[in-house]
């Protein structure tokens, strides 16, 4: 039997202990290090509700929403159904499936139509399904407060608005935001619009 | 951006606004735009439309 130097043994012991130490070290700077980088999935919308005012009664009124793509790779809008609509006669959207590109924004325009004056505050509810690695179901919500009684032919040129107030509560810092407005002449004789018209900011900013 | 300028008695065109603020920390709360259509309508020469949200954190 051989017996080795104590000083061998103790030698082997420090370069044990270095070893499980710098084998200790490694594991702990792997959990510690980047983690895998998130990639962001699906669909997000300027806006999920709005509520319209001012509606003039037989007028058509529009409304859009932005469709952001948030991922890196193409989502499918497959179908806009329409929820509910008691007091519209008719809710026109998109009726053919539509492709949404990664890190792009589509617009939703949805057209309502046949309101009438005596009309109380109501929803138009919209259902989207997206497919986007697996299918997703959103909710968007239109309410309208007031329908006034249409004026009638009127005598000159005459400026209509589909609707004179819009609130679409919360939106995020940075974030995109659309809105359509449907004018319409309700006179007799052309209507002239300047070009470009003026935004004036109320509050905020 | 208006579609058409002219429109004939029963005509009707689309105004889009698109907008993207370059808000940051600190400009949040509500927020009020008017927005002023100018035409020859003699009787409301400046129509008036309003557009509310509340940026949030």
């Amino acid at each position: 039997m051989v017996m080795l130097p104590s000083r061998f043994l103790l030698k082997r012991s420090i370069l044990a202990f270095l070893a499980v130490a710098v084998i200790a070290v490694v594991i702990a700077c792997g959990e510690s290090s980047v983690e895998p980088t998130k990639i962001p999935t699906g669909i997000v919308f300027d806006k999920q509700s709005v509520t319209i005012d001012g509606v003039m009664e037989g007028q058509d009124v529009s409304q859009s929403f932005l469709v952001m793509n948030r991922s890196l790779r193409p989502v499918i809008v497959k179908s806009v159904e329409v929820l509910d609509a008691s007091e519209c006669d008719e809710v026109l959207v998109p009726q053919s499936t539509f492709v949404v590109p990664p890190e792009g924004i589509s617009i939703i325009s949805v057209r309502m139509r046949g309101h009438k004056a005596s009309a109380s505050p109501h929803t138009v509810s919209l259902g989207l399904e997206t497919m986007d690695g697996g299918d997703t179901k959103d909710r968007l919500t239109i309410t309208l407060q007031q329908v006034t009684a249409a004026p009638g032919v009127q005598s000159g040129p005459r400026l209509g608005v589909d609707h004179n107030t819009v609130d679409i509560g919360n939106v995020p810092y940075n974030w995109p935001i659309h809105e359509r407005f449907v004018l319409f002449n309700y006179g007799d004789q052309p209507l002239q619009l300047d070009d470009v018209p003026l935004v004036r900011v109320l509050e905020g900013c | 951006m208006v579609g058409s300028t002219i429109l004939q008695p029963g005509e009707s065109t689309v105004l889009d606004i698109p907008l993207h603020m370059g808000m940051h920390v600190g400009m949040g709360g509500p927020h009020e735009f008017a927005i002023d259509i100018k035409s020859n309508d003699p009787i409301n020469p400046v129509k008036t439309v309003t557009w509310m949200f509340d940026i949030t954190e």
